[in-house]
């Protein structure tokens, strides 16, 4: 009898482990892997399409680019507010649009050369994001005469 | 007599626990071989999605001329276009794209004031992703803000 009941003890162990990878099996279905390609072509559109956007102000202001670069090398009024402002009211606005819930998002904007020749440098958003090791990032460059501004985009899930 | 009827009993439950072992043994291979296929599948559709993604963002029937980098729609050529152009070119998908917080869905008539094309409209089956674009007004020369989605049949 003890030897049946030590079977018996043996077998369900043997289907309690099959359950349990049975049931891992299913947690796993729909967790579809999201590749870094998606990612970093999300990370490029999103600061593309920021930098194009019309701000409604007009002038040196009228793209979301224009105003970056106002806001870097002149900083003058567009309206009631300085080109920074306008840059970080509508960064959050338009940022609150468009990206995904889940996520979060850094901007840098800095003229270039900035390490070498020093200058003013915006920091906008989740500034954890710089040193964080899973992160997606795209840059572009506002051509202005002058100077050009480089403006890098982070984003990282929450 | 009481024995050998223990130890018949012993026989018969211990050949049932092992059927019942090898059955779901058999379920659990079978499901397994069964995710990967199916996951195998949709990943490869996502993968696929993504140039699908890029390619329409350069097509010169919904993207303005002279936008190397693309993603710049334009609302007219997005209220034009037809599903059926769009599948005969990039096959069977569906794509949206819409301006958030603008719920007015697009028509003939209202292309330039209106936030929604559903250009191949989203069905409950389709999976798919979603990037940020823009939208050129034609008649007011104003670029907004917008997202496209693409999704597949899975």
């Amino acid at each position: 009898m003890f030897k049946s009941q030590a079977e018996l003890v043996a077998l369900v162990m043997v289907m309690i482990v099959f359950i349990i990878i049975f049931s891992l099996t299913s947690l796993f279905k729909n967790n579809t892997r999201v590749s870094d390609e998606y990612y970093n072509l999300y990370a490029h559109n999103l600061l593309l399409s920021l930098i194009r956007t019309d701000t409604g102000y007009g002038g040196i202001c009228k793209s979301f680019a224009d105003t970056i670069a106002c806001a870097i090398t002149t900083n003058v009024n567009c309206g009631t507010k300085t080109c920074e402002e306008i840059v970080e009211e509508d960064l959050k606005s338009l940022a609150g649009k468009v990206i995904k819930e889940n996520m979060d998002y850094l901007l840098i904007i800095e003229p270039e050369g900035w390490e070498f020749f020093g200058g003013k440098r915006i920091e906008i958003g989740n500034k954890a994001l710089a040193n964080r090791e899973k992160r997606w990032s795209a840059n572009e460059k506002i051509m202005k005469k002058g100077s050009n501004v480089n403006v890098k985009l982070i984003i990282g899930l929450k | 007599m009481r024995l050998a009827q223990t130890n018949i009993m012993n026989y018969i439950i211990l050949t049932f626990f092992i059927i019942f072992a090898l059955l779901i043994f058999v379920i659990f291979m079978w499901s397994m071989l069964a995710v990967q296929v199916e996951r195998g599948a949709s990943e490869a559709k996502l993968e696929d999605l993504v140039t699908t993604l890029k390619m329409l963002s350069i097509s010169p029937y919904l993207v303005k001329e002279g936008y190397e980098e693309g993603s710049m729609f334009v609302d007219s050529k997005l209220s034009s276009v037809s599903c059926e152009d769009i599948r005969k070119i990039f096959g069977d998908i569906d794509v949206e794209i819409y301006i958030p917080g603008n719920s007015e869905v697009c028509e003939d008539e209202n292309y330039d004031t209106c936030g929604i094309w559903q250009v191949c409209p989203f069905s409950e089956k389709s999976i798919g992703y979603e990037v940020p674009v823009n939208i050129y007004r034609i008649n007011s020369k104003k670029v907004e803000i917008g997202i496209m989605k693409v999704g597949v049949h899975v």
